[in-house]
């Protein structure tokens, strides 16, 4: 199998769930292929030394992290290189929930969003994202709190947190008290 | 997959929750295109655009040299008589931080000692491109939508000149005069290098957005500038440099990613890596003749100064397709190392080099009998690759550390590398 192979192999496999991440992340699909797109490419340009790791998964999810952040840093150069589509406003796909829960995480300034979608989506322990966010586990810790409170404020006001909770009763999710 | 349980200490919306809302949030998603192919071309590119620009630049500066050295005295008003020693080159290696973007600088090396000088600052840049007298470098500041002039008689930098949009590659006419770069939305400025003054940017025709297309090219005799408007559009352009004006696109048949023209300016080739061909154009007749299949991946090509032969660099096969120029046709592919990116060839075109990202190795390849050497090491991470003007030393830059180690071409023995910092992405060598 040649390195391109190799590759394609573990992008393909990736990239639905990079896409998933990215799309909590910045709340647009169109950006959000963009942002999965550009994170294997920038994988690609030292595939061989990344794929000799251990954590290639950890690693894309930081990379992610660290496009997304540029990105919002207004850094506007630096996607020109990978070819950056221009940021296209999402279709209203409806699932008023869905909409409401992209809302609220919009509140979020991109740090704390980043330690939301980490910790919660993308399942990382607190050290995991300090050290994925070069930070200390405290403010991990502080930017979850506070994160949550944001998320508890906007989401409270609407009926459509206690359908989720409903929902996930419904589900027999596992709560966590 | 799960790793961390969600925190003792958080309230009501706690994190099992705040999990089930997130991956709700996630319903109504819609099929997922061609990400992993677009990466791997897209991440092909970036390697493309960080190392190439060393090497076209080169190439540039050879053939202008032999060709239109006694045009080069034309009074200039802005920069002074060169301080530099004749016959003592120069490399500039334009280097960024570590982080993913942030200010970056370039660092000039004599030839004559192998070692650095002082850094001289540009903001976040990409291209470069030396003038065939080798009085100015110019750095293409994608941030700041301008090009900055690098005095190479003092090393430093000149009044950045303001320049369209997003420029991303620059290449310079065989005399000197004009720099011509290209920005987003295919548009190209010129540069008057005797003033360092910009003119009315040049709109190519199709415009293609953001993506980053291969250098311009330029013929021999300075007279036609042909143009990719994107990597994924499949046409080149032909600009008349006497009224910059935009002549009708040459249909590829697929988007090219690198661009040469043979020394007799009769030949462009276009390397398209998507389908693995190269497509050559007549430049009299302005038509395009059948692609000629190569490797995966091609990303580079050079032609030898005899105009005999063009190598082609195949990054998804490891291999080398020499092309007749002749006849058009491909000969059998050389083994090189893994991951080859780029390839430069010594001014007596004897001897062409590959660098080959994995192992961190250049391979020397003899001209004469299209055999490959054995690999020299050169550093852990080899990004881009210069030769002298005098075809003594290759330079290769390395972007992890942050080196420069030079080749002797005669042994092909490496001296100790040259610290730069950074990661470094593109190196110029000054005539």
């Amino acid at each position: 199998m040649t390195a391109a192979e190799e590759f394609i192999e573990f992008a393909t496999g990736a990239s639905p769930h990079l896409r998933r991440t990215a799309f909590l992340l910045c709340g647009n699909w169109h950006t959000a292929e963009d942002l999965a797109q550009t994170t294997l490419a920038k994988m690609f340009v030292s595939w061989r030394r990344i794929s000799r790791r251990d954590a290639v998964y950890a690693y894309a999810n930081r990379t992610l992290v660290n496009t997304y952040l540029a990105d919002r840093r207004g850094k506007r150069a630096r996607e020109l290189l990978g070819g950056w589509l221009p940021e296209r406003p999402a279709a209203p796909q409806t699932p008023e929930l869905r909409m409401v829960m992209l809302d609220a995480l919009a509140t979020l300034p991109p740090k704390a969003r980043v330690v939301v979608v980490m910790r919660y989506w993308a399942d990382l322990s607190v050290d995991q994202t300090a050290e994925l966010l070069g930070c200390s586990p405290g403010n991990v810790k502080s930017q979850s709190a506070r994160a949550l409170d944001k998320l508890r404020t906007v989401l409270g006001e609407s009926s459509s947190l206690d359908q989720v909770m409903d929902k996930r009763h419904e589900t027999g999710g596992a709560r966590h008290e | 997959m799960r790793q961390g349980a969600p925190d003792m200490n958080e309230p009501h919306l706690n994190g099992t929750a705040l999990r089930a809302m997130l991956e709700r949030a996630t319903a109504g998603e819609p099929p997922i295109g061609a990400v992993a192919q677009n990466a791997l071309l897209a991440g092909l590119k970036r390697r493309r655009r960080r190392r190439a620009s060393g090497i076209v630049a080169c190439a540039a500066v050879v053939a202008a040299v032999s060709l239109i050295v006694p045009a080069l005295t034309g009074a200039r008003s802005t920069t002074p008589a060169p301080a530099t020693p004749t016959g003592t080159p120069t490399v500039y290696v334009a280097n960024r931080p570590s982080g993913p973007s942030g200010p970056g600088w370039v660092t000039p090396i004599s030839t004559a000692t192998n070692t650095a000088g002082p850094r001289v600052n540009v903001g976040p840049s990409y291209l470069m491109a030396a003038t065939p007298n080798g009085k100015t470098v110019y750095v293409a500041s994608l941030s700041s939508d301008t090009v900055i002039p690098i005095s190479t008689a003092t090393n430093t930098a000149g009044r950045p000149i303001k320049v369209a949009r997003f420029p991303f590659a620059i290449t310079i006419t065989p005399d000197g005069k004009i720099a011509y770069v290209q920005s987003e939305n295919s548009r190209l400025t010129p540069i008057m290098t005797a003033t360092n003054t910009a003119g009315q940017p040049i709109t190519i025709n199709p415009v293609a957005g953001y993506n980053v297309a291969a250098s311009p090219a330029i013929t021999p005799d300075g007279k036609t500038i042909y143009v990719s408007p994107s990597s994924q559009s499949d046409v080149l352009v032909p600009v008349k440099t006497a009224t910059d004006r935009a002549g009708k696109p040459i249909k590829l048949g697929a988007g090219p990613f690198d661009i040469a023209i043979t020394p007799d300016g009769k030949t462009v080739y276009a390397v398209n890596d998507g389908p693995g061909t190269v497509t050559p154009i007549d430049i009299a007749t302005g038509t395009a003749g059948p692609p000629i299949k190569v490797g995966q991946y091609p990303v580079d090509i050079a032609i030898t100064p005899d105009g005999k032969t063009a190598y082609v660099v195949n990054s998804g096969s490891n291999t080398v397709t020499p092309i007749d120029i002749a006849t058009n046709k491909a000969g059998p592919p050389i083994k090189v190392g893994v991951y080859p990116q780029n390839i430069a060839i010594t001014p007596d075109g004897k001897t062409a080099y590959v660098i080959n990202d994995d192992p961190g190795t250049v391979t020397p390849i003899d001209i004469a009998t299209g055999k490959a050497g054995p690999p020299v090491k050169a550093g852990s991470s080899p990004v881009g690759i210069a030769i002298t003007p005098d075809g003594k030393t290759a330079y290769v830059i390395n972007d992890d550390p942050g080196t420069v180690v030079p080749i002797d071409i005669a042994t092909n023995k490496t001296g100790p590398p040259i610290k730069v910092g950074g990661y470094p992405y593109a190196i110029v060598i000054t005539p």
